[in-house]
């Protein structure tokens, strides 16, 4: 059978090379131009312990990781037990296990059914005595899967000649050797056995996709967008972005500092930007409580400024390797007193770099803080995206250029006195910065006049908060920022938010193949929120969904503060976090709201 | 600190230059004044231009300070002036950039960030103004205050030991490391500019009495015996060893450069670490995309 999309499972220990088998499969479908997508996930374990991904390619564009697996290769069963719920099998899966790992039928933690396909192949033996070195295991099951299921063999062996290729030149030889054992190992078995197997469709090979996580498409961004300064704190799942910018930002005049906490890298970012250069700070959930008071000070202070929290698992230290949308209402309300800010959040790996071009526009423009949103499902998970696709998400369409701020005129400084936060129509007041002469000011946190004096005179108090909540009114009605998807004209309505977004285009495209219309509305801009769009989009639907993925429906919560949404069209469809949106449950839910209207 | 080149002569600045027109908070007899004429005759001696000089502070009394100098001046939050200031420094390193505050808020809520901010030796200058008691909340106990002191949070006196700054700065490992008070303006003016110049991190610490709630005694204590200028004993600024003896002050308070090395400061290093990244590969920022080809 022919497949043009396919959907792949490994599992096993830390030491079983579990992440770069899944690495080697995507980068070599990506590299002959195929679209995929790599979801990693881990136990809690520092080294070793139970790792997985899920692996999914296809000759179309993609959507998202897709529900069910056609192919599991577990190298350990007492390692798939962690992955049950998040790795499910079709009927007609193919299952490879190692003939070493024996376990009996009862203590299986799946029940293989008749129909599926369970071949045991000797993975262990194969490296130790056919290659002749035991740590090529997932090499030679590289081959065997390549064997059995198509796939790109020159891909493959390009990747393992790069991987190995700043190692000892025997080492590639090696690795394709095992490569051709675990192929050879695949079509003897095919030729005794004639399993029926899914194989990947024939294809013509095109210009190579860009392979990369939503994180480091976030960094990038970021960095387009002419940022010079980042300081963070380690924290899972958002260190990549540090990571990847420690090594660009010098390149490019810019400076990136590992801080001693979450609260002096937030420090430090407004300091860098109160200096006059675009600054940024990421971190998850724990990092943002941290960062809370200095979020506020931003506000205070009208300092430009981009957060990002890549959101795990909460609260607390919750789940840290898990995705969550369960941050919403904090990055909405996470400081004290009236603080008006920005949230955004982006929705796939190529979004990334597009909503950081953004982040950067409203908070140079407006002189705020911006909290962008990711979670580990869009931040950690990689993605094959075409590179001319990724430039026009924020070159092409002009952001960059006018992301920058609004400093006080020379002319204006020679004749008047400089007023920091001189009232204005929109609240946007020309900053300087350090180096600019006749405009020094103080910057504060405490409440002050137009000049930056502090006061505590209630009416001005009142006039400067107006000044503060105006921006906030632009920048409504200038980044709308909506997204709409499917049939305009249904009458099943789903609203949610981030990378909610592909499950759930997924789950309308089923349906749809079902003969069920829906549209769907995701704000990229959930505060302020263009609360007369999402209304008339309530108001035009007969039943709307509202999904996420936190277990208190925070979505739902923030929604009811914006829009009036009758209890009658109302459909809750909100998930535990730790879990992407599932596309099965939100199809079925789809189903079933379908039955009720008809 | 590394005086920034300007194009043309420009008149020089007298310490009323470096005033703003904003009336200080403080009480009548408060020794942030002393420290504050202190700071604008600093200023002045350096020829410092006012468009690059910033002044960070967090909050508390003294951390009202920037808010009454002519410069560039960012009053923050509680503790955490230190990193706004590395940021500043980092992100614009022309600017000369001093944070001002006090005891509560450098060693109370803020204390974390001083040995990070020592261990960087970025080029700053940090002057706590250490009165030992909590004034804007009026009158509670500080990290630096006395063992058996009584104040409105330690009515039967403190039972806890004080931290001593100037030791703590010693054992982090500041470059430049003095102690002075508030009530000798000269000595003061000296120090901080001994501070200023110095490339890395220098801490002051200002003895500065807080007249309404430790008036009785402070002012007394720093005056006469209370006091000995290390200048006078022949005591060796290099010497770490001799540093630590004179830090833990003893039956007076010992006042001078009670320590002074030179190592690279941050900034140094970060830049040849930038030189070596863009040797590595030099290519346009749109060309980062590059690195995710497969």
């Amino acid at each position: 059978m022919d497949c043009r999309d396919l959907t792949l499972a490994i599992v096993g220990s830390g030491g079983d090379g579990v992440v770069s088998a899944g690495e080697i499969i995507v980068k070599a479908a990506a590299a002959e131009g195929l679209h995929c997508f790599l979801l990693k996930s881990f136990g809690p374990q520092i080294r070793g312990g139970e790792s997985s991904c899920k692996i999914r390619l296809a000759v179309d564009p993609l959507l998202s990781i897709g529900e069910e697996t056609q192919i599991l290769l577990c190298y350990s069963w007492g390692d798939y037990k962690r992955f049950t719920e998040e790795i499910r099998l079709t009927k007609n899966a193919v299952i490879i296990s190692d003939t070493d790992d024996k376990v009996a039928d009862e203590d299986l933690p799946i029940e293989i059914l008749g129909s599926q396909t369970w071949i045991k192949v000797p993975l262990n033996q194969l490296a130790s005595v056919e290659v002749g070195n035991a740590l090529t295991k997932n090499i030679v099951s590289l081959g065997v899967l390549e064997g059995f299921f198509r796939l790109p063999e020159k891909g493959i062996a390009g990747q393992i000649e790069k991987r190995f290729s700043k190692k000892k030149a025997d080492l590639i030889e090696l690795n394709l050797g095992a490569i051709a054992v675990g192929r050879k190992w695949a079509e003897d078995y095919e030729r005794d056995f004639q399993p029926e197997l899914p194989r990947f469709a024939e294809f013509t090979p095109c210009e190579p996709n860009l392979v990369l996580s939503g994180n480091e498409a976030a960094a990038m961004g970021a960095l387009w967008s002419g940022l010079k300064f980042f300081s963070g704190y380690p924290i899972t799942p958002a260190t990549d972005i540090m990571e990847w910018l420690e090594k660009r930002l010098p390149r490019f005049d810019g400076t990136m500092i590992q801080a001693e906490d979450e609260i002096a890298s937030c420090g430090m970012a407004i300091g860098a930007s109160f200096a006059g250069v675009k600054s940024m700070t990421a971190t998850s959930g724990p990092g943002i409580s941290l960062m809370s008071e200095m979020i506020g000070l931003a506000c205070m202070a009208e300092i430009p400024l981009v957060v990002i929290n890549v959101q795990r698992g909460g609260p607390s230290t919750g789940m840290p390797t898990q995705t969550s949308q369960s941050d919403l209402l904090q990055a909405c309300y996470c400081t004290h007193g009236d603080a008006p800010h920005v949230v955004l959040a982006a929705t796939d790996v190529k979004d990334c770099a597009f909503t950081m071009t953004q982040a950067f526009y409203i908070s140079e423009k407006y002189q705020l803080p911006v909290l962008v949103l990711l979670d580990q499902f869009v931040g950690q998970r990689v993605e094959s995206v075409p590179r001319r696709e990724l430039l026009e998400t924020g070159i092409e369409q002009g952001w960059i250029k006018r992301c920058d701020r609004l400093t006080p005129d020379p002319a204006a400084l020679a004749k008047n006195r400089y007023h920091r936060y001189q009232l204005t129509e929109n609240g946007v007041s020309p900053m300087s910065f350090p180096g600019i002469e006749n405009a020094d000011y103080i910057a504060s946190g405490i409440e002050h006049n137009e000049l930056g004096y502090p006061v505590s005179h209630v009416g001005i108090h009142r006039t400067m908060h107006g000044k503060r909540y105006r921006k906030l009114d632009f920048i409504k009605e200038e980044m709308k920022f909506m997204r709409h998807y499917g049939d305009p004209q249904a009458r099943i309505g789903i609203l949610c938010w981030g990378s909610s977004k592909g499950p759930a285009r997924q789950a309308m495209l089923q349906a749809e193949a079902a003969g069920i219309a829906t549209r769907m509305l995701i704000p990229s801009c959930l505060m302020p929120l263009h609360s007369d769009t999402v209304q008339e989009f309530i108001d035009a639907c007969d039943k709307v969904i509202v999904a996420d993925s936190s277990y208190s429906a925070q979505f739902l919560t923030y929604l009811r503060t914006q829009v009036a949404l009758p209890a009658a069209k109302l459909v809750d469809l909100h998930f535990v976090d730790g879990m992407p949106l599932p596309v099965k449950e939100l199809k079925a839910k789809i189903e079933e709201v379908h039955h009720e209207l008809a | 600190m590394s005086l920034p080149e300007s194009s043309e002569p420009r008149p020089a600045l007298a310490p009323k230059d470096y005033k703003r027109d904003l009336k200080p908070v403080w009480c009548p007899g408060c020794g942030d004044f002393g420290v504050l004429n202190a700071l604008y005759k600093t200023l002045a001696d350096l020829n410092l231009e006012r468009h690059n000089t910033a002044v960070i502070s967090g909050i508390g009394c003294s951390s009202r300070l920037p808010g009454y100098v002519a410069a560039y001046g960012f009053n923050a939050l509680h503790g955490r002036a230190l990193t706004l200031a590395t940021g500043v420094k980092l992100a614009n390193p022309q600017v000369t950039t001093i944070v001002a505050g006090g005891d509560g808020d450098g060693f109370a809520i803020g204390m974390g960030h001083f040995p990070h901010a020592a261990r960087r030796n970025l080029d700053m200058t940090y002057i706590l103004m250490d009165n030992r008691i909590y004034g804007l909340t009026k009158g509670q106990l500080s990290p630096t205050s006395e063992p058996d002191l009584v104040t409105k949070t330690s009515s039967l006196g403190n039972i806890e030991r004080p931290i001593d700054p100037v030791t703590l700065a010693l054992a982090t490992g500041v470059t430049f490391i003095a102690r002075t008070v508030s009530t000798n303006i000269k000595h003061m003016t000296e120090i901080f500019s001994r501070a200023i110049k110095h490339s890395g991190f220098s801490f002051v610490q200002v003895l500065s009495p807080c007249v309404t709630f430790r008036g009785k005694t402070q002012y007394k204590d720093y005056q006469g015996d209370g006091v000995i200028y290390l200048e006078q004993t022949g005591h060796d600024q290099h010497d770490f060893h001799a540093a630590l003896k004179v830090a833990n002050n003893g039956d007076a308070y010992q006042l001078g450069v009670i320590y002074h090395v030179h190592t690279e400061s941050f900034g140094v290093r970060y830049t040849r670490l930038r030189e070596a990244f863009k040797q590595d590969k030099n290519s346009a920022v749109l060309d980062v995309v590059n690195d995710f080809l497969p």
